[in-house]
Formats: C-alpha cells, sequence, structure tokens
C-alpha cells in the first residue's frame, strides 16, 4: 500500500516541476515570443549543478542545517543556468522565429554533450548518490514562487514590455523599449527558473543521466505551453499537470505509450492548434 | 501630461530636427539622395510623393531603423543617425507605421500603458516584488492613460483587444500610443490610408487638435492630397529619393515638377 | 598526401548521403517554411524497405537486385513523405508554425516509435546485395564499387533534380511557390500539387539514400535516422536553409568535414560537430552561405 502512495508522491512532485518548467519556458516563448528549443539545457545545468554541491559538499558544509545547504544548491544552480541563458541570450539576439529555434536547439544539445564528457558528474555512467532533499513542500513551495514571480512580472507596465516584443519588435523599439535587453531578461529569469526545476528534479529523482536532458524533453516542455495556451500561465499549470499524468496513465500500454503520445500531438495540432485555454496566435 | 510648453520660444531659430544631405541605397535602388530639410519645435510639416518617393525611408532613417549611408540627422543638434530606434524614441521623436504596428494581442489601455515604459523610474525587480513606490507609480500611469484614451474617445473600448478595433479607431489609438511617450517630435506615416471621407475630417482635426495642445512638431506624409493641403503650412514633395519642390499648399499646387510627378509631362491645368 | 585524398572520397561519399537528405529539408522549408521534423525518420523507413524488399528477392544478379531495392524505396518514401503531408501537414495550412512544427515532430515520434513496434527495435542487417571490393585504385587511394554507385546514383539523382527545378514546368511552379504562395495563386499554381511534388521528391530522395547507406552501414534500426536527420538538416542550414545548391554544398561540406574531423581528431567529436558547425553558422551568417539575407519591410 505505502509503495503505492510512494508511485503517487512521485508523479505529483513531477508535476510541481514540470509547472516550473512549463511556466518558466512559457515565459521565454509564449510571453516574449522568442522561439526556444533548448530548455532541457538549461534544467540540466541547474540539476547536475545543484547535485555535484550536494553531493560534493556534503561533508566540507555540514555545519550547515540540510535545508539552507539544499536551498543554498538549489540556488547556486540557478544562477548557473541563468548564466548558461545570458550566454545564450546574447549571441543569438538578431536570430528571429526558426533560426532563434535551430540555434536554442544547437546550444541545447551542445550543453548536453559538454556535461556528458564531464567525468566528475558521471559522464555516460550516470550522476548517482544524489541525497533526497526534495519533497512535496520544497517542490510545491518553489512552483507557486515561481508561478507567482512570473505572473507578477508579466503584470508589472515594465513586464509587459515583453509582450509587446512578442507582438511588434519593431514597434516596441519606436516607444523607446530596448528589446535587446528585455529579451535578454526574459532568457535569463527563464532559464533561472528552469535550473531551479532541474534542481529539484536532481534532488527527487537521486540521479542524473544525460539522457533525461535532450532535446525530446525540450520538446515535452514545449508541448506543454502549447497545449495549455501559450502566454497563459494558467494553461501551463493545467498541461504540466496532464502531460506528466499521461504517461503513467498509458503505461499500462507499454510499446504503445509513445505511439498513442505522438498521436495525441499531431491530432492536438490539428484540432485546436491554440490550446485548450490559448487565446493569442503566435505566428 | 506634461509636454514641452516652454523650450519653444527662446531657442526659436533653432531647429528641432534637421537632416542634412542623407542619402541609402538598397542594393542599386537609390532611395534617397543628398535629401535635407529641418524642422522647428511646433511645426507642422507635410511629404508628399508618388509612390516609391521614399518618404518612409525617410521616416526610417530618422527613426534608426536604417543608418543613412552619408548624411547627418540632428535632433536638437546631437546626431541621431546611428542610435538605435528605442534611444531615438527616448530622445523624443515618436512615429506610427504605414501599415498599423500596434500590439494586437493587448488591449487599447495596455498599448498605452506600455508607451509610459521608459518614464517609469522604478526597476523591473520592485515591480515584479510589488514594492509600494513601483506600484504607486503604475497607478499614476494608468490614470494618465485613462485621461489620454478619455481625451482621444477610446476609452469606452479600453479593455478591447487592439485587433478587435475599427480601421479608424486603430489608427487613432496608434497615435494615442506614440503621444504617451511624451515626445517633441511625431511622425505620421499615412496616417489617412483607407479611411473614408469622415474618418478623414476627423483625423484632420485630431491632428490640429495634438499640435495646438501638446506644442509638437509633426511630420506628416501622406497620400491623400486634400488632407495634407488642409492641414500642412509647409510641404516637401519627393520624387526619386529627391526633393522636387517646397512650399505652401498654393506654391505646391501650382509647381511644375510637381504636377510632371503625378500627372506626367502634359499640359494639364489643376483646380 | 594519399591519406588526404582517401579521406576526402570517404568525405564525399558521405558527403552525397547528406546532401540527398539536406535536400528535402530544404525544399520543404522553401515551399512552407516548416522544418520537417520526420524527414529524417523517412530515410530510416527508406533503409527498412530496402531490407524487406532485398530479403525477398533471389539472391544473384547483385546489381539488378540493388536496382530493383533502390527503386521500390525511392517510390515508397516518395508516397510515404505526400501521404503525410496530406494528413499531417495540409489540414495546418493556415495555422500558426509552431504547430506544424509540433506536428512534425509529432510525425517524427510516430515514425520512430511505430517502427519499433513494426519492425522491432532491435537492430537488422542489411543483406549484402553488393559485395564491396575496390573498384578504382591509384596512389594509394582506393575508391571502393559501393562507394562509386553511392556517388554515380547521388549524381544522377541530384542532375535529374536540378533539370525539374529548372527545365520543367513543376519546376518553376514549385521556384514560384517557394518565393511566394499568395503571388503562385495569383498566376494560376495549383499549390497544393506543388507541395505534394515537393514531398513526393524531397522523400524519394531521402530514401534513396537510406538504401544506399544501408550498403556500406548494414546495421539499420528504426531510430537510425535522427542523428543523419539532425547532421543533413544542420548541413541544409549551412548552404542556406531554402537553397537548393546550398543544400549540396552543406552536405559535401558537412560529410567532409565530419570525417576529417574523425580521422584527423577525434571521434568522440564527431556528433557534436554538426552542432557546433550549426551555431557558429547562425551566429555568423543565418542565411547561410549562398543564402540572401531578407530585411523585413518596415
Amino acid at each position: 500500500m505505502s509503495q503505492i502512495n510512494a508511485y503517487y508522491i512521485q508523479i505529483i512532485c513531477l508535476i510541481g516541476i514540470n509547472i516550473i518548467m512549463a511556466v518558466s519556458l512559457n515565459l521565454i516563448n509564449g510571453i516574449t515570443g522568442q522561439f526556444s528549443l533548448g530548455h532541457a539545457g538549461f534544467m540540466a545545468i541547474g540539476a547536475y549543478t545543484s547535485a555535484a554541491i550536494t553531493v560534493y559538499g556534503h561533508d566540507r558544509f555540514a555545519f550547515l542545517p540540510e535545508n539552507i545547504f539544499f536551498i543554498l544548491a538549489l540556488l547556486i544552480g540557478g544562477i548557473f543556468s541563468a548564466l548558461a541563458g545570458l550566454l545564450v541570450g546574447i549571441p543569438t539576439l538578431r536570430l528571429r522565429g526558426d533560426y532563434l529555434a535551430i540555434a536554442t536547439l544547437g546550444f541545447g544539445e551542445i550543453i548536453r554533450v559538454i556535461i556528458l564528457n564531464l567525468d566528475f558528474v558521471g559522464g555516460a555512467r550516470g550522476f548517482g548518490g544524489i541525497p533526497e532533499y526534495a519533497n512535496f513542500f520544497w517542490i510545491y513551495l518553489l512552483a507557486m514562487l515561481t508561478v507567482i514571480v512570473i505572473a507578477n512580472l508579466v503584470r508589472s507596465i515594465k513586464g509587459k514590455a515583453l509582450l509587446a516584443i512578442r507582438e511588434d519588435e519593431i514597434a516596441a523599439e519606436s516607444i523607446g523599449i530596448n528589446t535587446s535587453q528585455y529579451k535578454i531578461i526574459a532568457f535569463t529569469v527563464g532559464s533561472f527558473f528552469a535550473g531551479i526545476g532541474g534542481g529539484l528534479f536532481a534532488h527527487l529523482n537521486t540521479y542524473l543521466h544525460t539522457n533525461s536532458f535532450t532535446f525530446l524533453k525540450s520538446i515535452e516542455f514545449i508541448v506543454m505551453i502549447v497545449l495549455g495556451g501559450l502566454g497563459s500561465l494558467t494553461g501551463s499549470i493545467f498541461a504540466a499537470a496532464v502531460l506528466t499524468l499521461l504517461p503513467e496513465l498509458l503505461r499500462g500500454i507499454g510499446e504503445w505509450r509513445m505511439i498513442v503520445y505522438s498521436l495525441l500531438l499531431i491530432l492536438m495540432m490539428i484540432l485546436r492548434p491554440q490550446g485548450i485555454l490559448g487565446n493569442k496566435k503566435w505566428k | 501630461m506634461e509636454m514641452n510648453k516652454n523650450v519653444v520660444g527662446a531657442r526659436c531659430n533653432v531647429p528641432l530636427l534637421e537632416i542634412k544631405n542623407c542619402s541609402l541605397s538598397f542594393g542599386g535602388i537609390k532611395a534617397l539622395t543628398s535629401f535635407s530639410a529641418s524642422l522647428h519645435a511646433g511645426e507642422l510639416l507635410g511629404v508628399i510623393g508618388p509612390n516609391g518617393a521614399g518618404k518612409t525611408t525617410l521616416f526610417n532613417i530618422m527613426t534608426g531603423v536604417y543608418p543613412p549611408d552619408q548624411g547627418e540627422v540632428l535632433l536638437e543638434e546631437n546626431k541621431i543617425q546611428k542610435l538605435l530606434p528605442y534611444e531615438i524614441n527616448r530622445l523624443g521623436v515618436a512615429r506610427t507605421f504605414q501599415n498599423i504596428r500596434l500590439f494586437q494581442n493587448l488591449s487599447v489601455e495596455e498599448n498605452v500603458w506600455v508607451a509610459y515604459h521608459q518614464h517609469l523610474k522604478s526597476s523591473l525587480m520592485s515591480a515584479t516584488f510589488r514594492f509600494k513606490k513601483a506600484l504607486r507609480e503604475e497607478e499614476k500611469r494608468k490614470k494618465e492613460a485613462e485621461d489620454l484614451l478619455k481625451l482621444f474617445g477610446l476609452s469606452d473600448q479600453k479593455t478591447s483587444l487592439a485587433k478587435n478595433l475599427s480601421y479608424g479607431d486603430q489608427r487613432r489609438l496608434e497615435i494615442v500610443r506614440a503621444l504617451a511617450t511624451e515626445p517633441k517630435l511625431l511622425l505620421l506615416d499615412e496616417p489617412a490610408a483607407g479611411m473614408n471621407l469622415t474618418e478623414k475630417n476627423e483625423l484632420t482635426t485630431l491632428i490640429r487638435r495634438i499640435q495646438s495642445e501638446y506644442h509638437l512638431a509633426i511630420l506628416l506624409i501622406e497620400h491623400d492630397m486634400g488632407v495634407v493641403m488642409n492641414l500642412c503650412p509647409r510641404i516637401i514633395v519627393m520624387n526619386y529619393g529627391e526633393i522636387i519642390a517646397e512650399g505652401n499648399p498654393q506654391q505646391i499646387q501650382t509647381h511644375p515638377k510637381v504636377i510632371e510627378a503625378y500627372l506626367g509631362k502634359k499640359n494639364v491645368t489643376t483646380n | 598526401m594519399s591519406e588526404f585524398l582517401q579521406q576526402l572520397v570517404n568525405g564525399l561519399t558521405w558527403g552525397s548521403i547528406y546532401a540527398l537528405i539536406a535536400l528535402g529539408y530544404t525544399m520543404v522549408y522553401g515551399v512552407l517554411r516548416l522544418i520537417n521534423f520526420a524527414h529524417g525518420d523517412v530515410y530510416m523507413i527508406g533503409a527498412m524497405t530496402g531490407y524487406y524488399v532485398a530479403r525477398h528477392l533471389p539472391s544473384h544478379f547483385s546489381e539488378l537486385n540493388f536496382g530493383i531495392v533502390l527503386g521500390l524505396s525511392i517510390i515508397a518514401c516518395a508516397l510515404l513523405g505526400a501521404l503525410i503531408e496530406r494528413v499531417a501537414y495540409r489540414p495546418l495550412r493556415n495555422a500558426p508554425r509552431l504547430s506544424m512544427l509540433i506536428t512534425a515532430i509529432g510525425v517524427s515520434l510516430f515514425l520512430e516509435y511505430g517502427g519499433q513496434l513494426l519492425f522491432g527495435a532491435d537492430p537488422k542487417f542489411f543483406p549484402e546485395l553488393i559485395v564491396s571490393r575496390p573498384m578504382f585504385h591509384f596512389d594509394g587511394v582506393i575508391i571502393s564499387n559501393i562507394q562509386f554507385i553511392i556517388l554515380l546514383v547521388s549524381f544522377i539523382l541530384m542532375i535529374s533534380l536540378r533539370f525539374i527545378v529548372l527545365n520543367t514546368k513543376m519546376g518553376k511552379a514549385m521556384r514560384a511557390v517557394a518565393f511566394s504562395q499568395t503571388a503562385s495563386q495569383f498566376v494560376g499554381i495549383n499549390v497544393s500539387s506543388v507541395i505534394t511534388v515537393t514531398f513526393l521528391i524531397g522523400s524519394g530522395l531521402a530514401g534513396a539514400a537510406g538504401v544506399m547507406v544501408s550498403l556500406s552501414n548494414p546495421k539499420i534500426e528504426p531510430l537510425m535516422g535522427i542523428m543523419p536527420g539532425l547532421k543533413a538538416f544542420v548541413a541544409a542550414v549551412l548552404g542556406g536553409i531554402g537553397n537548393i545548391p546550398g543544400a549540396l554544398l552543406g552536405g559535401y561540406l558537412m560529410g567532409i568535414a565530419e570525417t576529417f574531423v574523425t580521422a584527423y581528431i577525434s571521434s568522440t567529436y564527431r556528433d557534436a560537430l554538426a552542432f557546433i558547425i550549426l551555431i557558429v553558422i547562425l551566429l555568423v551568417k543565418p542565411t547561410g552561405l549562398l543564402g540572401k539575407t531578407v530585411k523585413e519591410k518596415v
């Protein structure tokens, strides 16, 4: 019985993490209109950084209470991801649409390959022995914080500059918005939270392998924000929950799982391309 | 909204805007050739010319969309031709676009709110974490936006999405949004395009009103002769990237080169 | 020197494969502005089709067998491509581009996992239709018969494509649609037919690539299209996405670069090379080597 409970709790925790991932991606793609296909890369950086800290720094920082240590590790993971977001955001400033998408895809893969070649975080064997610090409380606390911060950001007048950039970059510039600065802010903040999500993932799973952070993972997050409606934060939350549950519900059909998933993707796009809660068009 | 009510008197002889010998080519096409003009504070200048004469290119080099190959653009004696569009706007130049560029999926009031962006002193972070000072500043600007919309008859529709507005209202909103940035110079790119007679008359009244109430310099590109002749005391006529005539409406209407440009080389009487 | 030339030959051979796949990406992007994520999996289907056809042929007359296998795979893949376009992409003709992109990803996943279900996830071994032996030998450089066939068949296919695009009415229509769908409609071009033909040709070429690669790399499996697909895509971007000669240039450059990096530097970085090339070209000249920069009209 407790085994089943543990399984459900794991799923619920995963939903919480995916909410963070979807909302942070929505900030970049749905709200600012920057088509990023490399979100898994930022997640990976946060995951591996925080895990490396808790695994290798465990003894050195034993004087810290466990909770503080964990939060610090998460924060540092988030900061490293944010730096990566900066490093990706700056050179890609002048790219539009498809080109930006391809570039971010490339960056995401390069990040993954680099991590794969770092032996001290396990390399091809994977990184195990991560302490299980993440639990329902931490995950949902941080998920709520993420949603509140991003929602407030977009509510503010200054934050609406991001929406303006999505709607019409040239017009945004014409009313004095430094679009480059804001695009970078979107990338940096979005990847910061992706890093937090990654750190939580690492400390929930207790094991990391770069195979969890491929281009396919980035696509999963894209599907979440499209299903929920680009630009809609509530939609992202809902979709994150649904799309985390879906593979689990389909687990019973074994090999057919991915086939059904892919067919659902196709059908969803053909029947309702703007997503369930979305009403904002993305060209 | 406080606008430049003061500076005009003392520095009347120094032009607000000066375009000096600007040229720009796209590949082999000379869009602008040695174009020079100046505009004083509070002046209303019209620019007309056949399609492809270089009018929008002129706007684009003034607003930093493209840098000119040669020449300078001076705003209050500062060189702006190499600045970025957002920097130029912050120095006081606002524009509207030939093909309306509103933030379609934002509401009418949101379109105006965003225009106050550069004047908000609190940072993005303080706004995100809802510090009192930031919130108060936002409230103040939202009130100003409300007043502005009321002034221009758009406040009933303030929560409607911009894309759902009528064509005439959209054009008006674009102008309001430009005004919200508190410019010294307003560039209007074919604001009467696609309008019927009633709408054109309303537009003419609107522009006159803006000019008198805000003491703005206005540079107007227009195709519609009626609007331009009615509105602008001074008109520049362009063709093939060059100025072919300059003067008041009477002078322009009877200028042989202007007639030739529009109607071809023939003996035609104008009314 | 002979080592260098040998690697060059190897690079050109691989380059042919990448170029054939890249052509499909570039042509579809040209007419639909869609990055057809499923294209690499069509290449896989080509290999799989070839496998099943080859297994049912008598084992004599190996060159003829190869011809039959190649022909049938090309046809099967062409039809598959057209089917995908009709079923998955055409309904989204007026939807936001992101939707079509996600659908393409869905189709790709469907082909991959459906393939695993249908063919089994374990690798299969392509029958040896042509026994590899050296064909040309000079100065220490060996060109095997398989390499020669790949280069020759690719060349023939590319010349045929060039003829179609430059000299036929359909080719002109394809170029028109790539330039502007709206304008094409105004001059009476049936845009839907043109798009279908584009998919037919592009997918057929991918199928050919799938069969030919199996001659020298007989281990095939349902996920084999992912990496080559990605690399061919990068090759198309390198040459200028939407630009047909660009796809050829990009494909050959990619093949040669990969071969030389593997030979002279290290094989562990072979896969990363494609992404490095991708980032560099996007930061330096995103429109690609042969692409033209189009300025947005303000």
